[in-house]
């Protein structure tokens, strides 16, 4: 990122190829629609390009990169959730099945759905994508504590949703 | 046949290519700070004739008013601090609530209507730019509110100064009334208007 923000374009292509399919796979799992977790993906970079001077020289490049791919879940799934209210519908679950157990994969984003979006947040980034409560806390600015909380409340909700199958 | 990935990489480094250059936050700071205070000054300017009265003890919470719409500009725009944009609006509150415990007796009456009405004039163009260069940070309801406290933080400083109806109705409903309804709408534009970067 330091090259980059020296001016080193090549240097953003390789960030792009290094942490796309992460924040993909992130945004899939905030937003759970395969086609806005595209524009998440995208706008999250385009914020990268367009907001660089905003990154801190020297500090971690990936809590960075993933509040800015949660801010823009964040503002996805509101989008998806006024429109749904607007068109009166359920918003759909997309789901790609998963080769060793479809079912699974499938229970786990509709739990996952009835989260609230904080608590969500701080379980997929911790779980699923292996970041420590600091840096989690980092990039949503809160607390480390409130991340915590967060997470353990939405385990514990989705402990009961998926009674039988939830693994400590 | 390009895939969705290849396509936002393409898209992507187009955008790279063609934002070569981005203003450091601080600059933005600085413009929104002369666009708040421009209007303010104007009618400061235009009504130097009538002296102003030091002994006022609402001149100190003028400029209280100021400062914080100084502070709250770099706040609201700074890229983090989310602590210090919450202090700030219990800042507000508490600076607020000493306005109006201190008022004088007034010196004339004024309608309600002159005053709401100044100060929302006076702060409709520093919303705009508020809200505008909010639109290039992640959508925050602490920044909007904070960025609309600063946009009307400079027509009610003038208004702490310059209006003789320092009664407290009148101080509550056309000075800290549009204040606070300024924030409001700053919140409520900030949430219909595109994020143009979700960057902290």
């Amino acid at each position: 990122m330091a090259e980059y923000c020296a001016g080193n374009e090549r240097a953003f292509e390789a960030l792009f190829n290094r942490h796309a399919e992460q924040v993909k796979r992130l945004a899939q799992r905030l937003v759970l629609d395969s086609s806005q977790a595209n524009d998440v993906l995208q706008m999250t970079f385009m914020s990268v390009v367009r907001s660089r001077e905003r990154y801190i020289q020297g500090s971690p490049f990936r809590p960075w990169l993933f509040a800015i791919a949660m801010n823009a879940a964040r503002d996805a799934w509101r989008r998806r959730k006024t429109e749904a209210i607007a068109t009166n519908e359920v918003p759909e679950v997309m789901v790609e099945p998963n080769a060793s157990d479809p079912g699974l994969e499938t229970r786990v984003r509709a739990a996952l759905d009835k989260l609230p979006h904080g608590q969500r947040e701080a379980i997929v980034l911790h779980r699923f994508e292996g970041l420590s409560y600091a840096e989690i806390a980092e990039a949503a600015g809160l607390s480390e504590s409130a991340i915590k909380v967060r997470a353990h409340r939405g385990s514990r909700v989705l402990r009961e949703l998926l009674r039988g199958e939830w693994e400590e | 046949m390009m895939s969705d990935f290849d396509s936002i990489r393409n898209a992507v480094m187009a955008e790279s290519i063609r934002v070569s250059q981005v203003r450091p936050w601080w600059i933005v700071a600085l413009a929104l700070a002369a666009v708040n205070l421009a209007p303010a000054a104007i009618v400061l300017q235009a009504t130097a004739f009538e002296r102003p009265d030091f002994s006022d003890v609402r001149w100190p919470f003028g400029f209280g008013f100021l400062i914080l719409g100084a502070v709250a500009t770099v706040a609201a725009i700074g890229p983090r601090w989310h602590v210090i944009r919450l202090s700030l609006l219990v800042a507000a509150a508490a600076l607020g609530i000493g306005a109006v415990a201190t008022l004088p007796p007034p010196r004339a009456a004024v309608p309600n209507y002159e005053c709401f009405l100044t100060e929302v004039g006076l702060s409709l163009l520093p919303l705009v730019a508020f809200v505008y260069a909010l639109s290039r940070f992640a959508p925050s309801r602490a920044r909007a509110l904070v960025g609309g406290l600063a946009a009307g933080s400079a027509g009610l400083a003038l208004l702490h100064w310059r209006c003789p109806d320092s009664s407290f109705t009148h101080v509550m409903v056309a000075h800290l009334t549009p204040w606070v309804g300024l924030a409001l709408l700053a919140l409520v534009t900030r949430s219909f208007v595109r994020t143009y970067s979700y960057a902290p």
